[in-house]
């Protein structure tokens, strides 16, 4: 289990430069190849000091908000399932009062998942509303 | 705009001085108000003691088996506010399900429309609160157990205070408008392949959710009641 971990949390460290990195070799390639053209030789230039380019901004986005789901999404589900385990354990042991226990359940469970929620809010805004764009697009 | 980005079919009657979205928001809030208000003025035609119809046995059914599970939660007088909370339920509940019908728009998956219903519990948390206990005793709940403690405690029960509708709005927000994104994007990708009716599937998880959420959104305010109240404490006094 920690073992898993570890090593996604490794790839995910690595990827994010790595990601970057082809990006921005991509787009550079990309602006080098329409060189001939007088309108882009502006933009080549740009690239070459290392100006940041919008492929590099909506990729690294997109890394971002996907990772963001991915790490929020094993918190939750270890949460949910030791809250679930501990209520299934509860109810066997005391049939009788299984209405309270699964209301608090679901009222813990809805706690939990609103963790969840705030990070779809929040990638949700990165993706779609996202202040910044107008000064990387331009 | 997250709000903004459009599902499917919309259509708004066009106000002046609302940017579309809301228009068509504010539509279908209008929508929802009046399939409420219609059907319940429906099944209140037919009530009866003796011979009970059957739309009037489902509303019952509903109201009571809300009213038990507020008793459960927090013990005795949980019901007391049922009109408040029941009304909430119902309103949440259809406009979280109106979205099945093609061409509405859930008015829930707007950040706005959920604030000013959660600001009906963020007022009228603290009005229970000095209804019931009074106002000396509401301070006293909400300086703490120790006096030399009490601005701490105060200020962090304001605080958590105002979290409240903030948690509120932005669950039952994420929540439906994410299944909305989800559904377009879902049907985005079937109709690029293949023209697949793909939505009939993903129906039924919709109608948990939305079930699900209004059940919370009227239990959340029951509970918050409870402790402004303190109703759960007057067995120990």
């Amino acid at each position: 289990m920690r073992k898993a971990l570890t090593i996604t949390l490794l790839i995910m460290m690595l990827s994010i430069p790595a990601t970057l990195t082809l990006a921005q070799e991509e787009a550079s390639e990309t602006e080098v190849t329409t060189h001939s053209a007088d309108i882009k030789q502006e933009k080549t230039t740009e690239a070459e000091k290392g100006e940041f380019s919008p492929i590099v901004y909506f990729m690294s986005i997109a890394v971002t908000s996907a990772f963001a789901m991915a790490i929020v999404a094993i918190g939750a589900a270890i949460s949910q399932a030791r809250a679930a385990v501990s209520a299934m354990e509860a109810v066997a042991r005391q049939p009788e009062a299984s209405g309270k226990i699964q209301i608090q359940m679901i009222l813990a469970l809805v706690f939990i998942e609103t963790l969840a929620i705030y990070t779809l809010v929040v990638v949700l805004i990165l993706l779609f509303a996202n202040p910044f764009t107008k000064y990387v697009v331009g | 705009m997250i709000e903004g980005l459009p599902v499917g079919l919309e259509f708004g009657i066009p106000f002046p001085g609302l940017g579309f979205h809301d228009q068509v928001i504010f539509t279908n809030a209008l929508i929802v108000m009046a399939l409420i208000f219609i059907s319940s003025l429906f099944i209140v035609r037919g009530i009866s003691l003796k011979r009970p119809t059957r739309w009037q046995i489902i509303l019952e059914g509903t109201l009571n088996w809300l009213a038990n599970t507020m008793e459960e939660t927090i013990g005795s007088g949980g019901s007391r506010y049922l009109p408040l909370i029941a009304s909430l339920f119902i309103y949440v509940l259809v406009g979280n399900l109106i979205s099945i019908i093609p061409g509405c728009v859930s008015p829930t998956s707007n950040l706005t429309h959920n604030l000013a219903l959660a600001l009906i519990v963020f007022f009228a948390t603290p009005v229970v609160g000095i209804m019931h206990i009074g106002f000396k005793n509401f301070l006293k709940h909400r300086m703490g157990p120790v006096l030399a403690l009490s601005p701490l405690f105060f200020v962090l029960e304001t605080i958590g205070e105002f979290s409240r509708p903030v948690s509120l709005t932005i669950r039952l927000f994420g929540n439906i408008r994410g299944e909305e994104i989800l559904i377009a994007v879902i049907n985005k990708i079937a109709s690029m392949i293949y023209y697949i009716p793909i939505t009939v599937v993903i129906l039924p998880l919709t109608l948990i959710t939305g079930f699900v959420q209004a059940f919370i959104f009227a239990l959340l305010p029951t509970i918050y009641f409870a402790g402004a109240a303190g109703w759960g404490e007057e067995e120990h006094k």
